[in-house]
């Protein structure tokens, strides 16, 4: 599968991310680092723990790689967590 | 061809691992990249690395220490005026925005990461910064040069002056520091005279012209060893007018305004607050401050030089004088003035020689740079100011102490490599008063009894030493804290922070008791802590039975006389060395007196014995000297169990087997030894019977 198909399954911008790092390999490179990133595993175990703290770090440092690396499906959906729990906290 | 290009440093802080990765994977092409994962790390990196690092990419959400934090401590540290700082925030509201603008961030890159911008931006602040500092340092450096020669100039020429009068050769050197002193101390009391740094330095070079009429006047009069009659004091008087005509007449530089100031005092110093001083009898106000100021300068002066008409006086008998108003009437804001600094005044006139001048003046100038806006803090203020970072951290870290620094904003403390591994808690502790590791060591009340004591400090009393028991290592140590407090300067005070060191005064606490406790001689206990440790164990320890022996060496005296008191000595020792080799090491072992040696042993049943062992080794002989004593006993099971008690009966049978002819041991019992007779001891000093 190219980096170009890929982005295309999971609802990404490959036109985007390519004008912003401009070399293949340096995407490549950070498309695999992403897959070591814990944050998701750090936002269930947090949510399961109830720390509402450290929940909305790990989604907000998940939002911030997803905008990076132009992944805007899950960008969208992780933006839509962080809302929510910002504004839960207010409340 | 190799050439060496100075690199600059990139230091990126931010949480998240991938956005440091992307970042750097972008600019570490052309910089070295410096990486930090929260504000903690980052404030290291900046303290170790200082102003090689050329800017910072800063992100605002982090554990430990956020953005804002992060600018906070740059602020403080004044690292934010030399390093620029570009915030990578995902976070733009406007407060946000605002907020880090108004904390000094130079630029905002917003997210997601584009590489055509990061490069552009960071390589445009970059220039920028470094064309900004080029351009201050030239300009410092112009100053400075200027400065010099202008100095060095007035300074010449005053001595020419000088030298005819037969001064000193410090007269105007004085003048100057005293003018600038009591200009500097009015600034502080008001503002009526408009008096900034460089009007202040102006004036206290001119100064050294207050005298150059003098030039015209005869030498005769001028170096008359007696007192003036009234038409040579006339023509005295006149050198006021006739240096400031010639200022007046100079061809050129007549408008400069340093000429304007040196007009003002040649014409006006000799004037007097209330009118009665000349040449032109000004009052009050009228007499320029310049003029004024240099006036009392040149009195002061005059009371505390030798002159041909009259010896030295005091600095406290000149001050007396002026004060009394024996010199004339003087502005009275300044005679304030003067009764301020009246202590600091022989200090600052004694140190300052000629190349402590130049310092001061590079210090002024520098004060000078600070307070012009556009200029901020010059390359050489910041440099300076590294070194002076750079000698604290590596004296801190030469010697092994526990040293520390607390800042109030912020809170937190900072603690010397050394002193961090010591107590075993982290370099950096934020929040002090509510860390856990920093209470490990010291209790909260005390945290908070020395901390009210730091806060009852004032600028002019800024030390405290505070002692506390701190937990090192698991154990207790009784410790001294040495602080100082820091304060801002300027009009309001405010106590910024302190800092200081942990003295460990458990181990000199134990030296100190060990030596109290000892005989430096031979090693052995001295009379007073024996005696603390027979009664106690006597107490302690009810079931056993003791002996208490003293013996002392025979024909000690003639040996001293003999073969001189270094032997004697000698001998002594060796005494207490095979004493020591035939005892328990329970038993107790002093010396109480020149000769005189005590012991103290539990014992079970046979104590003869014991005894004759343990005077057999104290026979035989020492480097040509036959040992010899005599020894005295008593039994607790015979005498009972007071000190007191033992201690005379042991006496007594000591007395006895003198009177048997020396060199043997008794035992007290009643019959045998005679209660009524002298001591066969020396008097024990009654300090000691505590």
């Amino acid at each position: 599968m190219t980096l170009e198909e890929l982005y295309q399954e999971i609802g990404g911008n490959y036109h985007d991310i390519q004008e912003r790092l401009r070399k293949e390999e340096r995407i490549q490179k950070f498309v695999l680092l992403f897959l070591k990133d814990n944050s998701y595993q750090d936002f269930i175990q947090a949510m399961e723990n109830g720390n509402t703290e450290e929940a909305f770090r790990a989604i907000h440092t998940l939002k911030g790689a997803c905008m990076n690396l132009s992944f805007d499906a899950l960008y969208q959906v992780s933006s839509e967590i962080t809302e929510a729990i910002w504004y839960g906290k207010r409340t | 061809m190799y050439t060496k290009r100075k690199i600059n440093k990139i230091l990126i802080v931010d949480d998240s691992a991938m956005n440091r990765a992307i970042l750097a994977d972008m600019l570490d092409e052309q910089y070295e990249v410096l990486e930090a994962e929260n504000g903690m790390e980052a404030v290291k990196l900046l303290q170790t690395n200082g102003t090689e690092i050329s800017l910072v990419l800063l992100d605002i959400i982090m554990p430990e220490m956020d953005g804002f934090e992060v600018l906070a401590m740059m602020n403080r540290y004044h690292w934010i005026e030399e390093i620029p700082v570009i915030m990578i925030s995902a976070e733009n509201s406007h407060s946000v925005v605002e907020r880090a603008y108004e904390l000094g961030a130079t630029d905002y890159i917003s997210r997601p990461f584009d590489e055509v911008i990061v490069c552009r931006r960071v390589i445009n602040t970059i220039m920028l910064y470094s064309k900004q500092k080029q351009l201050v340092s030239m300009v410092a450096d112009q100053m400075y040069e200027s400065e010099k020669s202008n100095t060095l100039m007035v300074s010449i020429l005053s001595h020419i002056v000088e030298f005819r009068n037969g001064e000193s050769g410090l007269h105007v050197l004085h003048i100057g520091t005293m003018t600038e002193m009591l200009l500097k101390r009015l600034r502080e009391k008001t503002d009526a005279y408009n008096l900034d740094a460089a009007k202040i330095s102006m004036i206290s070079k001119a100064a050294a012209f207050h005298d150059i009429g003098k030039i015209s006047i005869s030498e005769e009069i001028l170096n008359k060893p007696g007192r003036l009659t009234k038409e040579e004091f006339e023509v005295m008087k006149t050198h006021s007018m006739i240096g400031a005509d010639m200022l007046e007449n100079l061809p050129l530089h007549k408008d400069e305004p340093l000429v304007k100031i040196a007009y003002e005092i040649c014409r006006w110093h000799h004037e007097r607050y209330d009118g009665s001083g000349y040449p032109d009898g000004l009052k009050g106000e009228e007499i320029p401050i310049s003029a004024q100021a240099v006036a009392l300068a040149d009195a002061y002066d005059a009371l505390i030089s030798e002159r041909v008409y009259k010896k030295a006086f005091s600095h406290e008998k000149a001050t007396t004088m002026i004060l009394n108003g024996e010199c004339g009437a003087f502005n009275p804001l300044l005679l304030d003035c003067l009764r301020d600094m009246k202590d600091h005044i022989q200090e600052e006139l004694t140190i300052n020689s000629l190349n402590r001048a130049s310092e001061k003046e590079m210090r002024n100038i520098v004060e000078q740079l600070l307070s012009h806006k556009e200029l901020a803090s010059s390359n050489r203020t910041l440099s300076m100011l590294e070194e002076e970072r750079i000698k604290f951290q590596f004296f801190a870290s030469m010697a092994s102490e526990i040293q520390f620094e607390y800042t109030v904003v912020p809170s937190m403390i900072t603690i010397s490599d050394w002193g961090a591994e010591k107590l075993n808690i982290p370099r950096l502790i934020m929040n002090p008063g509510k860390s856990p590791e920093l209470l490990s060591i010291i209790c909260p009340e005390e945290l908070q009894k020395l901390n009210q004591q730091l806060r009852s400090t004032t600028p002019d009393a800024p030390v405290i030493e505070y002692e506390a028991e701190l937990k090192i290592d698991g154990e207790t140590r009784f410790s001294r804290i040495i602080c100082r407090t820091l304060w801002t300067r300027g009009n309001e005070t405010k106590y910024t922070g302190a800092i200081g060191k942990i003295v460990d005064m458990q181990q000199e606490l134990n030296r100190l008791r060990k030596l109290a406790s000892m005989d430096p001689l031979t090693n052995l206990l001295n009379a007073a802590y024996a005696k603390k440790e027979i009664i106690h164990t006597l107490y302690t320890y009810p079931e056993n039975e003791y002996a208490l022996i003293i013996f002392d060496l025979d024909y000690f005296k003639t040996l001293n006389d003999e073969r001189g008191h270094v032997f004697g000595d000698r001998v002594l020792k060796y005494i207490a060395e095979c004493l020591l080799k035939n005892i328990h090491k329970d038993d107790l072992a002093a010396r109480i007196g020149g000769d005189e040696f005590l012991l103290f042993m539990h014992y079970n049943t046979n104590l003869e014995h014991a005894i004759k062992r343990i005077y057999a080794s104290l026979t035989g002989e020492y480097d040509g000297f036959s040992l010899s004593v005599s020894m005295g006993i008593a039994k607790t099971p015979t005498v009972g169990r007071d000190y007191q008690a033992l201690y005379h009966c042991a006496d007594l049978a000591l007395f006895d087997a003198k009177r048997k002819g020396q060199g043997c041991y008794t035992f007290y019992d009643e019959k045998s030894c005679p209660q009524n007779v002298p001591s066969a001891i020396s008097p024990i000093d009654p300090a000691c019977e505590e």
